[in-house]
């Protein structure tokens, strides 16, 4: 398995929503809301790297989400 | 319970050493070496922001860590 940890910057009236989706995601392991630099942190289980683009297609194309960087797995 | 997310750099060429290390700390739950900007992530868990702060210090005093940045959960 590959995990990776997804950092989003949100805009904050769809915070609420997004953070519900990206929930629903299959292999989203855990999200929450963070203090700091980023406003949402989602860890994911993907069974490759194909797999773990197809997340995080899914979680930039959720309304409200302006930008996500990736740290997959090495 | 309060969660973190916490972004490690390490010395170059380092990444191995400190993710076991990281890995031995209580209240790490789940570190993993990464692409990108970072090289090590650690998934940390505390009964409460005190111990949560302790074991990002223990954390960041590992030979080899040098900078890291914690992403605290916000309790709802």
């Amino acid at each position: 398995m590959l995990n990776a940890c997804i950092l989003l910057k949100v805009v904050p009236t769809k915070a609420e929503a997004i953070l519900k989706a990206v929930r629903e995601i299959k292999g989203v392991r855990k999200a929450y809301f963070t203090y700091g630099r980023f406003d949402i942190v989602v860890f994911v289980e993907a069974e490759n790297y194909k797999d773990l683009r197809v997340m995080t297609t899914k979680i930039n194309s959720l309304d409200g989400v302006r930008s996500t960087e990736t740290l997959a797995e090495a | 319970m309060v969660s973190a997310c916490v972004l490690i750099r390490t010395r170059r060429g380092e990444f191995e050493d400190v993710v076991k290390a990281v890995r031995q700390i209580k209240g790490v739950e789940r570190a993993f070496p990464v692409l990108g900007r970072y090289d090590v992530v650690a998934e940390l868990e505390a009964s409460d922001h005190t111990e949560l702060g302790k074991t990002v210090l223990r954390m960041s005093r590992i030979a080899g860590v040098v900078f890291t940045e914690t992403l605290v959960e916000v309790k709802q």
